[in-house]
């Protein structure tokens, strides 16, 4: 049973967009799910499926064309301010403030993002020191590796304590040990009761990842839950074969 | 409405992160401080010596016909400073040595059926298209007119005449302007030029970095999840820009302020004795409003420019023609001689501004006319920030995927003539 009451529910959301080229472009179709408190709710599908663009409609970076999409209560168009100081975003694609240091960009997430100003510096110290960023906090974000980068993007995301948080492909790119690295944060932050909804085209990692999955291709849901039930209406053990059944029955 | 707390952390961010920047310092600071007085006085400095050297000259001057009858008239011009007479073998070879270069000025006498019986006329040929040719004319001329006048008055006192009654008009001349004037003068007809140009470049490069920069570097999506509403996130950029704008033209109007006279010491030479660059202090107000003014004017216009484009180089394309026209129309306006502050120019951006600058500087304020100046620019800046505010509600402008640019965004979004082209 869903309710609008889930941490994340989503109702036919839509998404079409025009395009110069392509003319209008159908991105997102009437896709619906919900994410349970505590869980880790996977997006499913290949390059182009639509898993970024509705990730960006829940984190409000774009507007949904048609349906419905709440967060902790909150709707993604009406009250989007409100949305984002609930959920915390992470992607590949998005980068960090160059010139700042790795405390300045926590501090400031931390704070526009409504975090108590006098509880700060003290979030800021927690953050650094559970990263093990302490050596370069105070370095400017251009001076730092990849691998350090990609820690203070997390502890960005994090830095103002929300209950959601949206993760975007955040292995893309990332070698074999910071892809182990990530994982093993994922799976802290939803023992810390973080729902977490993240996408990948990568079936091994949503396969040991997530509670759930929505399988998504071209803007659209095909199928949604447990690995388990998956398995049991496609008869295939392996996600790669999950995913393949459910996309040659979509043709 | 505008949260101050957020736009404010906005603001800092971005403040913090330019002033680690080498460009944005260079550009902000010490290109205004150093760059345009240092530049300038190089350049007054050459001028002075490429003058010196044309002016300095000795002038080769062959004087003909008759010589005789004129004689008090060729010994002065023998006599004159920087005059050489020298000869030709005749009229036309002293006419193609002109053009070569080789003579700079004839001088022919002859005979003239005048009253007096050593009356002359002199003939003078030259290349007016030679610099020496032409400083030579001049000097020769000076010689001659010296040499009539004082023949008239000589002239004149014998017949018991004065001045104005044996030349009919007689010009007395006087100039009431006081040294301060003078440099006040010049001050106004230089300061708010340089201050626009400086105010331009102090926030050329931390509009474009603050808008298509960010894109480039993907941190606009970052910044888009913040959880502030967008025009937040505009007005603490803004601010920036301005703050910085401004920060530029002010330290370029202190600059100069207090340096013009060094500048133009090597191009005025014992003439700067006689002229003094103050500001009035009762202008110092006004000409700061007006710095900040013109600073919130540039930096909103640049940075709407700016949010069109994907990258940094696409932005410094954008704005250049729009950037060029900002510096030139009102740097060709102000050398009109006469331009003064009127109902019209008033309404005019920027060029009103400066009308504004320069009669501050030359300690004149028309109030009514300053008053619909500051009001016209206070005007155009809502618009700008209302266009600027429009532009957040378009997500595919925003997210950097829009194909078009400001132009088909005005005439196929805000004024609806063709939406779905737009």
């Amino acid at each position: 049973m869903t309710t609008v009451n889930d941490p994340v529910f989503v109702k036919d959301l839509t998404k079409t967009y025009y395009d110069e080229s392509r003319g209008s472009v159908h991105a997102v179709r009437q896709i619906g799910f919900t994410c349970n408190p505590g869980e880790i709710f996977g997006l499913l599908g290949a390059n182009g499926a639509g898993k970024t663009t509705t990730l960006r409609m829940l984190t409000t970076i774009l507007k949904p064309s048609a349906g419905t999409a709440k967060i902790m209560g909150y709707d993604v168009a009406e009250e989007p301010v409100k949305v984002r100081r609930h959920v915390g975003f992470y992607s590949a694609t998005t980068a960090l403030y160059p010139r700042l240091t790795a405390r300045e960009t926590i501090e400031f997430f931390a704070r526009i993002n409504g975090y108590d100003a006098s509880r700060t510096p003290a979030r800021v110290d927690e953050l650094v020191e559970r990263f093990g960023i302490e050596e370069y906090a105070r370095a400017r974000i251009d001076k730092l590796s990849s691998g350090m980068k990609q820690k203070v993007a997390i502890a960005r995301t994090l830095a103002h304590d929300p209950p959601i948080l949206v993760f975007d492909e955040p292995t893309v790119g990332l070698d074999v040990l910071n892809a182990l690295e990530m994982q093993a944060i994922l799976t802290e932050l939803k023992a810390q009761g973080k729902t977490i909804l993240f996408s990948t085209h990568i079936m091994s990692e949503a396969e040991k990842l997530c509670d759930r999955i929505a399988i998504i291709h071209e803007g659209r849901i095909l199928a949604s839950g447990t690995l388990e039930a998956l398995r049991e209406r496609t008869g295939a053990h392996y996600l790669e074969d999950i995913f393949v059944s459910f996309i040659q029955e979509a043709a | 409405m505008l949260n101050l707390t957020d736009t404010g952390l906005v603001f800092l961010r971005e403040l913090r992160g330019a002033l680690r920047e080498r460009s944005i310092v260079i550009n902000v600071v010490l290109v205004p401080l150093f760059m345009y007085p240092v530049l300038l006085w190089v350049a007054y400095t050459g001028l002075s010596f490429v003058i010196g050297q044309t002016e300095n000259f000795t002038a080769r001057v062959m004087i003909a016909g008759e010589v005789e009858k004129g004689a008090a008239l060729v010994r002065k011009i023998e006599d004159a400073d920087r005059v050489e007479r020298v000869s030709a073998a005749d009229l036309e070879a002293a006419e193609e040595a002109i053009r070569d270069g080789r003579l700079d000025l004839l001088v022919e006498l002859a005979p003239w059926e005048g009253v007096g019986a050593d009356d002359i006329e002199v003939r003078i040929t030259g290349d007016s298209s030679k610099d020496r040719s032409r400083i030579a004319m001049s000097r020769v001329e000076d010689v001659v007119n010296r040499h009539r006048t004082a023949y008239l008055e000589r002239a004149g006192r014998e017949r018991g005449l004065n001045g104005s009654a044996y030349q009919m008009i007689w010009i007395e001349r006087e100039n009431v302007s006081t040294s301060r004037d003078m440099g006040r003068f010049i001050l106004g007809m230089a300061v708010p030029i340089l201050v626009i140009i400086m105010l331009i470049v102090g926030g050329m490069y931390p509009a474009l970095d603050a808008t298509a920069g960010e894109r480039e570097r993907s941190t606009w999506e970052t910044t888009l999840t913040a959880a502030t509403d967008r025009v937040n996130i505009l007005a603490g950029k803004y601010l920036y820009v301005a703050t910085l704008s401004t920060t530029a033209g002010m330290l370029n109007f202190l600059a100069m302020s207090l340096s013009m006279r060094t500048l133009m010491a090597p191009l005025l030479g014992d003439r700067i004795q006689d002229l003094s660059f103050t500001i009035p202090w009762s202008a110092v107000p006004l000409i700061f409003v007006v710095i900040m003014l013109l600073a919130l004017f540039v930096s909103a216009f640049l940075m709407v420019v700016a949010s069109f484009a994907r990258t940094f180089k696409d932005a410094q394309s954008l704005a250049g023609p729009f950037v060029t026209v900002m510096i030139l129309v009102p740097a060709v306006f102000m050398q009109f001689p006469g331009l003064e502050l009127t109902t019209w120019l008033a309404c005019v951006p920027i060029i009103n501004v400066c009308l504004v600058f320069r009669e501050a500087i030359g300690g004149v304020y028309q109030w009514p006319l300053i008053g619909l100046t500051l009001l016209m620019e206070v005007l155009y800046i809502w618009i700008i920030l209302r266009i600027a505010a429009a532009i957040t509600r378009y997500e595919d402008i925003m997210t950097g995927s829009y194909e078009g640019g400001l132009g088909g965004f005005l005439k196929h979004r805000l004024l609806r003539r063709n939406p779905s082209r737009g």
